[in-house]
């Protein structure tokens, strides 16, 4: 856990005055969560990040990790046990990538062995071959290699707390998500405590369990990705993340949250017409999907059709040109509705059964309920 | 013998002889090269402390800015004027050290100019190499844990001597050329021995020429040493 109280920094201007980059900050940082530091350059966000491993000593105020303040420890052994990815990768090019990962460990004393095998687990996290690698020099290697490289020697020492520096800034926007995902993932199964700094909100969102907007050395709101969007703090804030910052939303929810919302209705190939009109009466819908006994989809039966007709679904039904999977966000499944000009898909679970459906009315209320707030972060694909 | 065969060439003695000089000239260039990089890197290396910046600027500027003919002269005849009177009469005297026999104040008198002098140029290459390593290379290493030290010695200073590996061979020749001056000293290296052939057979273009063909290869052999490391 990293715990900011009252934390300032103070640098004096080339004209004299006193200027107060950083103000005040207090921030809290469970352990195991992300925190996005976001803001325009010139915020606050890096100098405050900065003095958590005191690459900048704070004029006051107090830098407290797992409840220990830092201020009574001597910053070499702060930084060793602090991991940090630096702006701009920062790899060293006179080292090989297995030198420069084990940089901490071997200033920890690690024996050759452990540091080997330490070198090639992390190698393995970010899916890069250590026989192929390892060996090599920096420059020897492509951009988003080098980016990940930059973030497992953060990590080799297996510190409990990161802090990363733009740490995907270096790389084309293709790789950066991929990184991301990867970060992500690797980041689920380690729980470290990980502040980042940022001025992509797109990243913020993505990363960010919370994410503080700094503002002139202040942070103006703290708070989940969501009520960012949903309820921005002040103007500021609201045009720092973007007036289309209800469609960045769509990515915070999943197909699946909104298939949820709704009570499951179906019907059978063999269930009279009259019955399904009745269901969609009921339910105000304009259609009604027709499983089979499995639940899998065959095709929907339209409310018009069913209204002054005999017989059974099956007379009527209507062929399903796209589906969605419970993991996609809703920017996605938007997209592809656009894409085939239609108003609503239903939802497939892993084994191809009907679990609801997604249409624009759905969406809209669910983004109006303020469901979105408690979300479990989506799976990167 | 050859020379009455050919008379234009040179006795064989007379080859001894530059030999001779063309080996002290190789050994006395070497050791320099040797000490006046160690050197270079301590006086480099201490100029990023602001308490030791002051006296390495003293330092470097009479280094610089004064010929080396002076400071040989200085440290030969001037140096022997100003240390006490015992400490020349240790210097001066034969002995053996680990077996190696002592050398010639001559030769000690040249080292040290010579090594003092090329250690502050070695030390402005070496501070330009530092200067081009890239800012974010110490603020990676800081973040990281590592000592001022730590970071000079792993990070910084193998980045900067790459940088800077092309000068400082520059540097290297220099060395092995100015170590001509120390004839004027007394040392019997390959000048003073060219000179003294040719004083005695009175052959001016082959004394010189052997001795520049012979101060042609050393170079050589510097320059083929810088782009070996280069590779």
């Amino acid at each position: 856990m990293i715990e900011l109280k009252n934390l300032c920094k103070q640098f004096v201007q080339k004209n004299g005055q006193p200027f107060n980059a950083v103000d005040n900050v207090n921030l809290v940082v469970p352990e195991g969560e992300i925190c996005v530091l976001l803001g325009p350059s010139g915020c606050g966000k890096t100098t405050t990040m900065k003095m958590i491993n005191r690459l900048i000593e704070p004029t006051s105020g107090q830098v407290l990790i797992n409840g220990e303040d830092t201020a009574g420890i001597d910053t070499v052994s702060l930084r060793r046990n602090i991991g940090y990815v630096i702006q701009q990768i920062g790899l060293f090019p006179n080292m090989t990538i297995e030198d420069n990962i084990m940089v901490v460990p071997r200033m920890l004393g690690w024996d050759r062995k452990r540091c080997r095998e330490r070198a090639r687990e992390l190698m393995s996290m970010v899916a890069l071959d250590p026989d192929r690698f390892l060996h090599r020099y920096p420059k020897e290697m492509s951009g988003g290699q080098q980016q990940r490289i930059g973030v497992i020697r953060a990590l080799a020492a297996d510190a409990p707390v990161l802090l990363m520096d733009e740490p995907f800034g270096a790389v084309d926007p293709i790789n950066r998500e991929q990184i991301q995902n990867e970060f992500l993932l690797m980041q689920r199964q380690l729980g470290k405590t990980v502040m980042l700094v940022s001025h992509d909100i797109d990243e913020a969102i993505k990363l960010g369990d919370r994410i503080a907007v700094f503002r002139q050395g202040r942070i103006v709101q703290c708070a989940g990705a969501d009520e960012i969007l949903a309820k921005p703090a002040d103007e500021f804030v609201a045009s720092f993340v973007g007036h289309d910052r209800t469609l960045k939303r769509l990515l915070l929810v999943q197909a699946g949250d909104v298939a949820d919302a709704q009570p499951t209705l179906t019907a059978s190939l063999d269930t009279p017409l009259q019955q399904a009109f009745g269901t969609m009466d009921d339910h105000d819908l304009r259609y009604l999907t027709v499983v089979d006994a499995d639940g899998k989809p065959l095709g929907y039966v339209k409310r018009k059709d069913a209204k002054a007709s005999d017989g059974v679904c099956a007379d009527r039904l209507n062929p399903i040109t796209i589906t969605s999977n419970p993991d996609e966000n809703l920017r996605v499944v938007l997209s592809k509705l656009y894409e085939h000009n239609l108003t609503w898909m239903p939802v497939l679970d892993a084994d191809g059964r009907y679990n609801g459906e997604v249409s624009q009315d759905y969406i809209a209320s669910f983004l109006n309920s303020g469901k979105t707030h408690g979300r479990q972060r989506a799976a990167p694909k | 013998m050859m020379s009455s065969l050919f008379p234009g060439l040179l006795d064989a003695r007379y080859l001894f002889w530059l030999l001779k000089g063309f080996g002290l000239t190789l050994q006395l260039s070497l050791i320099t090269i040797v000490l006046a990089t160690l050197l270079g890197l301590l006086v480099a290396a201490a100029r990023e402390q602001r308490w030791l910046a002051v006296p390495c600027v003293v330092y470097l500027s009479v280094m610089r800015n004064t010929p080396l003919l002076v400071q040989l002269f200085f440290w030969y005849f001037g140096a022997a004027s100003l240390v006490p009177e015992v400490w020349m009469v240790w210097l001066n005297t034969p002995k053996s050290l680990l077996g190696v026999p002592w050398p010639s104040f001559e030769w000690l008198a040249a080292l040290f100019g010579l090594t003092l002098y090329s250690a502050a140029f070695i030390a402005e290459e070496i501070r330009a190499g530092i200067r081009g390593v890239g800012r974010g290379q110490r603020a990676a290493a800081a973040a990281l844990g590592l000592t001022g030290w730590q970071a000079f010695r792993w990070v910084i200073l193998p980045q900067a001597l790459r940088i800077a590996r092309g000068p400082l061979f520059g540097q290297y020749m220099n060395v092995v050329k100015n170590s001509s001056l120390a004839m004027a000293i007394g040392l019997a290296e390959l000048s003073y021995a060219s000179r003294q052939v040719e004083t005695e057979t009175l052959k001016t273009f082959q004394a010189f020429g052997v001795a520049t063909l012979l101060y042609m290869f050393a170079v050589m052999l510097v320059q083929v040493a810088g782009r070996r490391r280069a590779a």
